[in-house]
């Protein structure tokens, strides 16, 4: 059925038809940095819904040839910037537009969802920036978590659960390029440095063809390009880490402009040290990550541009030492835990004619994990060293090409179209283990392609009905096995004009892809496995309708959006019911196939985005279920984080223009897992002798709830930031105080049993997070 | 140590706090807990489920039952600590079922059998290594490996329990099929066991990692025991369902102080609800024969 929709759907694109047109391009910059400025509003009088510029700044408009252009005033609006007006000049079809910040403070921008889909939501980056995080760090990916739909997997922890599906089912693109692992400190911070973010987008539905290869969102994260006039530097030293980042011009007027930024955990010279003491000098121990980001742009022509990124982020964790034995000979062991990703991307956007535009992407993504323990021990008698090592590795390895190509049918169509190739090199899971006696070693290694051809058409039916249709087919090469599956999508959208919009959409992604996990920690532990024969793609179907207005509360306006989801998952994976990853047993025989997943809910959202005081209350309803034929007696359970009730409350005041402030509130119902509820003895032999010399031994089993059949206790916490601003003579000082937990709610981070003060055995929480100050020091510098 | 990270924020931050509402609780039952074998008289044991945190207690006025093919056999009386006695050795080839009445906890039973051991057992063992694989610097060993051969029973199902002679990390080296498919090596099980699934009916020979001891002297002699002895179970399926669940539901208990082992915190998979046979109650009741085989050593 879907392969003749799929055709069904190509084919109506095939017939649309070009009418004579004018079409007139341009790009919009940033007056300061010379960036493309993304979802800026494109107006003139007869379009009341605006067309919004892409992450390069670009924008695209068409008028019926008959029609007057000539002396038509647009009018570019982008909060945080002052809106400007441009007339229409005769034979002119290319623009390059610059708006000026509106103050010196608020220079990023802030944009409405776009007009193509409500069921995204782009950060407004100016104020998550400043919305307080553990540690003081500021992270880009967590502050979603404060919107509806996504929720935390746990305290502290960057994973995005969007609409029930699980953080391996979000594609986080980087300038196109995905990347594997976003976490550093086993999910404390994210890998996206905020200071090199351009523009973010978060798509929870309805999403577009072009995006394909994950279940439940896309994170579309765009890096900026680095300032185009000037070089500026900036600074920063936090508790948790030192930034230094510097962009520019290569030369004065060149049109290559540069961006460099290096971020470096700062924990492990504290850890270090104290290791050192502790051990007399004999050990040291620590943790930390770092993350490198390049990228270099060329502006060809007007119309064309190229640029090259790179990115590297890696932890690690290290515990080194020796000591003298008792008999003379001495020993030394060594623990290293290693892993990170690497991107390197090239793109090239150009603008082929008035009504085409393209945009090609080659990249490469890395991702590897490893750990390895060893210890040596060294007889005095200069025998042969007695080794013990034990090493775990995973790794995968794609390369990649994207092309997309944007077609300008008439004023009220449009089409995309274009392809996404990727070659899978996976690594899931090589073991090796070495003594005296032996060395076993346990490798595995998976080829797969993955081939997406995609197109879409966007269509205006009428002036309040506006259809988007399309579909990919999904091609995916591996071992002796092909699967070929469309993936369609479909959303009408109808403008209730002062009542506000409704959208209705529908669509089916796959995941070529399994990640397997244990307990949620986020450590990469976890493992990405490649879809086979026998562990087929995951599937999700997902229909959701939104509503968007704009309100006016007491004469201050609002944005009020409302949207519900059903979402069947398929094909779901998940480790087998108590089974040990670092068990050494071949990794397919400890896996579960086949799941079912099912997640349905509505969410709303309130957002004041003008004014001294903005921010934004968020509240979302859903049930979120699991079903796997060997687990739980084959029947329903609650994934371990349906959570029925969200909200989220952002408030940032700006006192003055050196003064802020931003709090932020969430609550959320516990998550789900398995407790014992009581107990009982369990027979067990202990010696079998024969002839009545058996021995037993009564042990002790537990009685659980039924599977995640207990909640933990609500979760809620209230955070506070505020900034100082000053201008210095040389540049711009910001230091910023923050309390994570302001109120010292105990939130449970783990439940567990133990002997309370009278000796009963009685449940217990461990809180790792209660109240915890933190600050931040930075320095913009001036012209250099 | 791997968990460094978590322990420093939970050093520098962490607080624990007991809670103040437990899991609700079903309501304790009858726990009745035997596994018998043509070796042993009869012990059963008879206790009562708890809520977490409530002592469990051992009952000495249960009334137990036992049948042999639907005929009542031999007489319990109280030993101690919640251990019953009946001076009767059961036999392979015959069906029990224990009932167990409590004027406090009502009736639970359970029913099993004792399966024959297989035919045609014998096994043998030999050296695997062409060269020593470890120096202590006087003696030098070489890796050996040991045959099982039996004849399944093509007429029923059959479960097999063997014991080991190797360190947990060496079942990485196991290879016979029906182990790899059906023991559970995962979950570090203390004994192997396995199911007659993929040999059901045939000549079955087990592949196990190491037994017996050979051995090189610094003057190249080879040295080797003549024999050594394996422990061999032929299992009721009910022997075999507790013994698969008990290796997993040990794996996961939730009830260990977990501060002192972060791993349990983090990187243990899910509980995994304990197999019982007893009807109206908890426990297990369940049957094996068993023989301690001498395996020969050949070239």
């Amino acid at each position: 059925m879907w392969n003749k929709l799929s055709l069904f759907l190509f084919g109506c694109i095939a017939h649309v038809a070009s009418a004579q047109q004018i079409h007139i391009q341009g790009e919009i910059n940033d007056s300061i940095s010379g960036e493309a400025i993304s979802g800026v509003s494109v107006l003139y009088a007869k379009n009341d819904e605006p067309v919004l510029s892409d992450a390069n700044g670009h924008f695209m408009l068409t008028f019926n040839r008959n029609e007057r252009t000539e002396g038509l005033l647009l009018r570019f609006v982008a909060l945080g910037y002052q809106t400007k007006e441009l007339a229409l000049v005769p034979n002119q079809d290319y623009y390059e537009i610059i708006l000026s910040p509106r103050t010196k403070v608020v220079r990023e921008i802030t944009v409405k969802a776009p007009k193509d889909n409500l069921s995204s939501l782009n950060l407004p980056l100016a104020l998550a920036r400043k919305i307080p995080m553990l540690g003081g760090e500021a992270d880009v990916i967590k502050a979603f978590q404060f919107m509806p739909g996504v929720a935390s997997g746990g305290e502290g922890s960057s994973a995005l659960y969007v609409r029930g599906g699980s953080p391996d089912q979000n594609l986080f693109l980087l300038d196109q390029v995905p990347l594997y692992y976003v976490s550093h400190i086993g999910g404390f911070v994210s890998t996206f440095d905020p200071n090199m973010i351009g523009s973010v987008q978060l798509h929870k539905g309805n999403f577009p063809a072009r995006y394909n290869g994950r279940l439940s969102s896309v994170v579309d994260i765009h890096m900026r390009n680095g300032n185009r006039f000037e070089t500026k530097s900036e600074m920063s030293v936090g508790l948790l880490s030192t930034k230094f980042q510097m962009d520019g011009p290569f030369k004065k007027d060149s049109s290559w402009t540069y961006l460099i930024s290096i971020r470096r955990f700062n924990f492990d010279l504290l850890i270090r040290m104290l290791a050192r003491l502790d051990s007399g000098g004999n050990a040291t121990s620590g943790y930390t990550f770092y993350d490198a980001n390049m990228k270099f742009v060329k502006r060809c022509t007007n119309k064309a541009l190229v640029s090259m990124f790179y990115y590297d982020g890696r932890d690690r964790i290290f515990v080194r030492g020796k000591e003298k034995s008792m008999n003379d000979g001495s020993s030394s062991y060594s623990y290293n835990n290693t892993w990170g990703n690497r991107v390197l991307g090239v793109n090239y956007a150009k603008v082929i004619s008035s009504k085409l535009m393209a945009n090609l992407t080659v990249g490469s993504t890395n991702f590897y994990y490893s750990t390895k323990i060893q210890a040596l021990f060294s007889p005095s008698s200069g025998a042969t060293p007695n080794k013990n090592a034990f090493q775990f590795s995973s790794k995968v390895n794609d390369v990649l090409a994207k092309a997309r190509f944007n077609l300008l049918i008439d004023e009220s169509k449009r089409f995309e179209f274009g392809l996404n190739s990727t070659f899978h090199y996976f690594r899931p899971g090589n073991l090796r283990s070495e003594n005296q006696t032996a060395t076993i070693e346990l490798k595995s290694k998976v080829l797969s392609f993955e081939q997406a051809i995609f197109g879409e058409f966007y269509w205006d039916l009428s002036k309040d009905l506006s259809l988007q249709i399309g579909s990919a087919l999904n091609v995916y090469f591996v071992e002796d096995t092909t699967f070929i599956e469309p993936e369609p999508r479909i959303s009408l959208k109808y403008d209730l004009a002062d009542l506000g919009m409704l959208q209705l959409g529908f669509s089916r992604m796959q995941q070529n892809l399994h990640y397997v996990s244990y307990s949620g920690s986020s450590l990469p532990t976890d493992l990405w496995l490649p879809a086979t024969k026998n562990f087929r793609p995951e599937q999700a179907l997902q229909a959701n309708l939104n509503y968007r207005s704009d309100i006016r509360v007491a004469k201050v306006p609002f944005e009020l959006t409302i949207e519900g989801f059903y979402k069947d998952l398929r094909h779901l994976l998940d480790f087998k019911e108590g089974i040990s990853f670092y068990s050494s047993s071949a990794l397919e025989s400890k896996l579960e196939k086949n799941g079912r997943g099912k997640v349905y809910g509505f969410e709303m959202m309130l957002e004041k985005s003008t004014g001294k005081t903005t921010g934004w209350i968020s509240y979302t309803w859903s049930k979120n279920i699991r079903q796997f034929d060997s687990m739980n007696g084959g029947q329903e359970y609650p994934f371990k984080y349906d959570r029925r009730h969200n909200i989220s409350l952002i408030v940032n005041h700006e006192f003055s223009k050196h003064v802020q402030l931003t709090a932020s509130w969430v609550y959320s119902t516990g998550n789900a897992l398995t407790l014992s509820q009581g107990y009982y003895d369990q027979i067990d032999i202990v010696n079998s002798g024969i002839n009545d010399g058996i021995m037993y031994n009564l042990g002790q089993a537990q009685i659980y709830t039924s599977k995640n059949g207990y909640r933990m206790p609500a979760y809620h916490r209230l955070d506070v930031s505020i900034q100082f601003i000053k201008e210095m003579s040389k540049g711009e000082r910001i230091w910023s105080f923050s309390i994570y937990n302001v109120y010292n709610q105990m939130n449970p981070f783990y439940l567990f049993y133990d002997k309370n003060d009278q000796g009963a055995m009685t449940l217990h929480q461990l809180t790792v997070f209660p109240f915890i100050p933190a600050f931040n020091y930075q320095f913009r510098f001036k012209k250099t | 140590m791997k968990f460094l990270p978590l322990v420093f924020l939970i050093l520098l931050g962490s607080c624990i706090k007991e809670m103040k509402v437990n899991p609700e609780f079903e309501g304790s039952k009858l726990v009745v807990n035997s596994l018998i074998c043509p070796d042993s008289i009869i012990r059963v044991h008879v206790s009562t489920s708890s809520a977490m945190g409530q002592p469990n207690s051992h009952l000495d006025d249960v009334e137990l039952t036992l049948y042999e093919n639907g005929l009542e056999v031999g007489v319990f009386f109280y030993d101690t600590l919640g251990w019953y006695q009946n001076v009767f050795y059961p036999s392979a080839g015959n069906s029990y079922k224990l009932v167990a009445n409590s004027a406090s906890f009502g009736k639970v039973e359970a029913t099993t059998s004792i399966p024959f051991l297989p035919q045609n057992l014998s096994g043998t063992y030999y050296k695997i290594s062409d060269f020593p694989i470890s120096d202590n610097g006087i003696v030098k060993y070489f890796e050996t490996e040991t045959k099982l051969f039996f004849l399944d029973d093509p007429l029923k199902e059959n479960y097999f329990e063997l014991g080991q002679n190797i360190f947990l990390y060496q079942q990485t080296q196991e290879k016979d099929p029906s182990l790899l498919s059906d023991g559970d090596l995962s979950y570090n099980p203390r004994n192997y066991y396995c199911s007659d699934a993929l040999f059901n009916g045939q000549e079955k020979t087990f592949l196990l990692c190491k037994g017996g001891s050979v051995s090189m002297s610094p003057f190249g002699t080879i040295f080797h025991d003549d024999n050594y002895h394996r422990l061999i179970k032929s299992c009721s399926q009910e022997y075999y369902f507790f013994r698969k669940s008990w290796t997993k539901h040990l794996y996961n208990q939730n009830s260990v102080d977990v501060l002192d082992d972060p791993l349990q915190i983090l990187f243990y998979g899910d509980p995994v609800t304990m197999y019982s046979n007893i009807i109206g109650g908890y426990g297990i009741f369940a049957g094996y024969s068993q023989t301690n085989l001498k395996i020969d050593y050949v070239e």
